[in-house]
């Protein structure tokens, strides 16, 4: 069975008078353990498909089933959950919460999973952090706040607090954008290696180079999927 | 989401902006700090007044002519009744009574006491010789009215202390003659300076005998009696028997009220527990006006920190966590900030009393655990709205906000 299913999905805003048509029926499946670029021009519905697959927000119509689980049926408390268990996020512009350390950031998400699970332990917490952060290869800069770290290193912090629970899937929204080239290519062999291990990659990314490093490359155009192809 | 790290992250946010939270802090310190203050100052009010009825006399009893409806508060509206006391009444309960210590029939009036030149106008009692067992009166100079005195209606007069002094400046005032109300009559004694006791002063005042008062002020009957119980414990005995007598001899009417000194000091207390509650009531509102600050600043805070929730969000917070979040804060605003003003007001209140200690407005216990509690309370209320704002903030918004 597929990770994600996704079934004629449309999402309509209303900007004024006129309804633009972000997603418009986009049909997609993708396995676990895949790579996938999301490529497109800017407004091509990219981000309205990432924050879906995000479960950040829900289809007008048509249905997405993620881990076999329809999303339209969830309540706000099991999307958080999703989030949290199933999901990470890797964001343009890092999204790291600021007078935090590096490792207080990443033990983020798992401050949540306590409300799950209860024999989540403080000790058993700061492991996994720091664990995450050796898997990114900064185990060396656990107590730098986030302001002390070059944007590769930030994004390498936000990689880590999105893989420390150790989701199925991650999902990085133009995760080089606000990044040089060289901490760029880095920041993309890093998900491929993750991607190595097991996890799933969907990344939006402007860059064809980029694109072409991934195994699959999926382009928007105008709300709809115009082409799907595999890298050989 | 763990407690310890809802009070770190409560910490982390109040210590990220010191100036801001001390201020906010501020209002609320200010708040609990007049809430405690006031009440204070109530309950010293209270235990003012109780000492000074204490000194009036203890074991005090008062009967006067007339029935009031309510049992034994401040008495009955002096003087406007048809049946009066008489001296016959007032002999039968010396008599008969076995309860009592002393007792003494009472007329009142003003008079106009006048030595040569000087006059004074002061307050006029006709009383007999128990009067200064009664209420604890000391006679400085000379000797008070003596039974044989009141008894045969000599025109003798015992001088306050601060009336002596008006009319008799440095003079020795023992055996002299004053005039009052163009009577004239000697002067036996002066009493010692007692200051002012609840507004009545003893010490400008003139004291005759009962039985001289009454011709002087034209009256066959008593303004009222006043008498002394032998114990405290027997004070009801007292009462009940000088009904009984009283009401023997009136035919079994009751025209009459009796009232204890501790009945009035219990009304006394009624009134002043009230006074000590509207005055906190008052100062609440001070609280009311430190959470609105909290509030005030929450709601800042929530728009700052918008990104923040919108991050939290996406990992895994669900509404109630985040709306957990900014409510400890909130609270916690406002638990520190009660707590120093509980603290400093508690204090200030300690160091008036070292300072005057004849009025004693030490805090009370009883006000501390209210004071606390309402500033958590204050938290709640007002650190509500706010975190239930955050806590509806859509996290796709949260996160594209800059």
């Amino acid at each position: 069975m597929a990770l994600i299913e996704v079934n004629n999905v449309t999402r309509h805003f209303k900007m004024g008078d006129e309804t633009v048509r972000a997603l418009d029926g986009v049909q997609l499946s993708i396995d676990e353990g895949e790579l996938v670029a999301i490529i497109g021009p800017s407004g091509c519905g990219k981000s309205t498909m990432m924050n879906f697959l995000g479960i950040l927000d829900v289809p007008d119509s048509g249905e997405y089933l993620l881990d076999g689980k329809d999303t339209k049926k969830m309540s706000d408390d099991e999307r958080a959950l999703y989030r949290n268990q199933k999901l990470g996020f890797v964001f343009q512009s890092f999204h790291l919460l600021p007078r935090m350390t590096a490792l207080r950031n990443v033990e983020l998400p798992l401050v949540y999973s306590a409300s799950y699970d209860k024999t989540h332990s403080l000790s058993k917490m700061k492991e996994m952090a720091i664990s995450a952060m050796q898997r990114v290869g900064l185990g060396d800069r656990l107590e730098h706040q986030p302001n002390e770290l070059s944007g590769g290193q930030r994004q390498r912090v936000a990689i880590a607090r999105a893989l420390v629970n150790n989701p199925k899937l991650l999902l990085a929204d133009e995760p080089t954008g606000n990044l040089d080239s060289k901490a760029g290519k880095e920041i993309i062999q890093l998900f491929q290696d993750l991607n190595r291990q097991g996890a799933t990659v969907i990344m939006v990314t402007h860059d064809p180079e980029i694109a072409q490093r991934a195994g699959r490359v999926i382009a928007f155009k105008d709300g709809k999927v115009v082409e799907d192809r595999a890298n050989s | 989401m763990p407690i310890r790290e809802i009070l770190l992250l409560a910490y982390e946010a109040l210590m990220s902006n010191k100036l801001r939270a001390g201020l906010t802090m501020l209002g609320m310190i200010i708040g609990v700090g007049a809430v405690v203050l006031l009440v204070s100052i109530g309950n010293g009010a209270k235990n003012y007044i109780t000492s000074e009825f204490e000194g009036l006399g203890s074991n005090l009893i008062m009967i006067q002519p007339g029935k009031t409806d309510s049992k034994g508060t401040m008495g009955p509206p002096m003087g406007n009744s048809k049946k009066k006391l008489s001296l016959a009444d007032l002999e039968a309960l010396e008599r008969q009574s076995f309860n009592l210590d002393a007792i003494t029939g009472l007329m009142f009036g003003t008079a106009a006491v006048t030595r040569t030149e000087a006059t004074s106008n002061v307050t006029l009692l006709g009383v007999n010789d128990q009067f200064i067992k009664i209420f604890n009166i000391k006679v400085g100079l000379g000797q008070f009215i003596s039974r044989e005195e009141d008894d045969s209606a000599r025109r003798v007069a015992v001088l306050g202390n601060k009336t002596a002094l008006n009319l008799f400046g440095d003079e020795a005032p023992i055996g002299q003659w004053v005039k009052i109300n163009q009577s004239e009559h000697r002067v036996i004694g002066v009493l010692a300076a007692s200051g002012q006791t609840l507004g009545f002063n003893m010490d400008d005042m003139v004291m005759i005998p009962t039985r001289t008062a009454m011709r002087l002020l034209n009256d066959d009957k008593l303004f009222g009696l006043r008498a002394k119980a032998k114990s405290k414990v027997g004070i009801d005995d007292a009462v009940d028997e000088i009904k009984a007598i009283l009401k023997k001899r009136q035919n079994g009417e009751e025209n009459f009220t009796v009232t204890t000194q501790l009945s009035m000091l219990q009304s006394m207390n009624t009134i002043l527990g009230m006074l000590t509650f509207v005055l906190g009531g008052i100062a609440m509102i001070s609280m009311i006006v430190g959470g609105i600050g909290i509030m005030n600043i929450m709601l800042v805070s929530v728009t700052e920190r918008t990104r923040e929730i919108g991050i939290r969000r996406a990992v895994g917070a669900r509404r109630v966590d985040v709306l957990k979040q900014f409510l400890f804060e909130a609270i916690t605003l406002s638990m520190i900030g009660g707590t120093l003003g509980l603290g400093g007001s508690t204090l200030l209140t300690y160091a008036v009393y070292w300072f005057v200690p004849s009025f004693d407005m030490r805090a009370p216990i009883w006000v501390l655990a209210p004071a606390f509690l309402m500033s958590l309370l204050t938290g709640v209320i007002f650190g509500v709205f706010p975190a239930r704002k955050a806590s509806k903030i859509e996290t796709i918004e949260a996160l594209r906000y800059e």
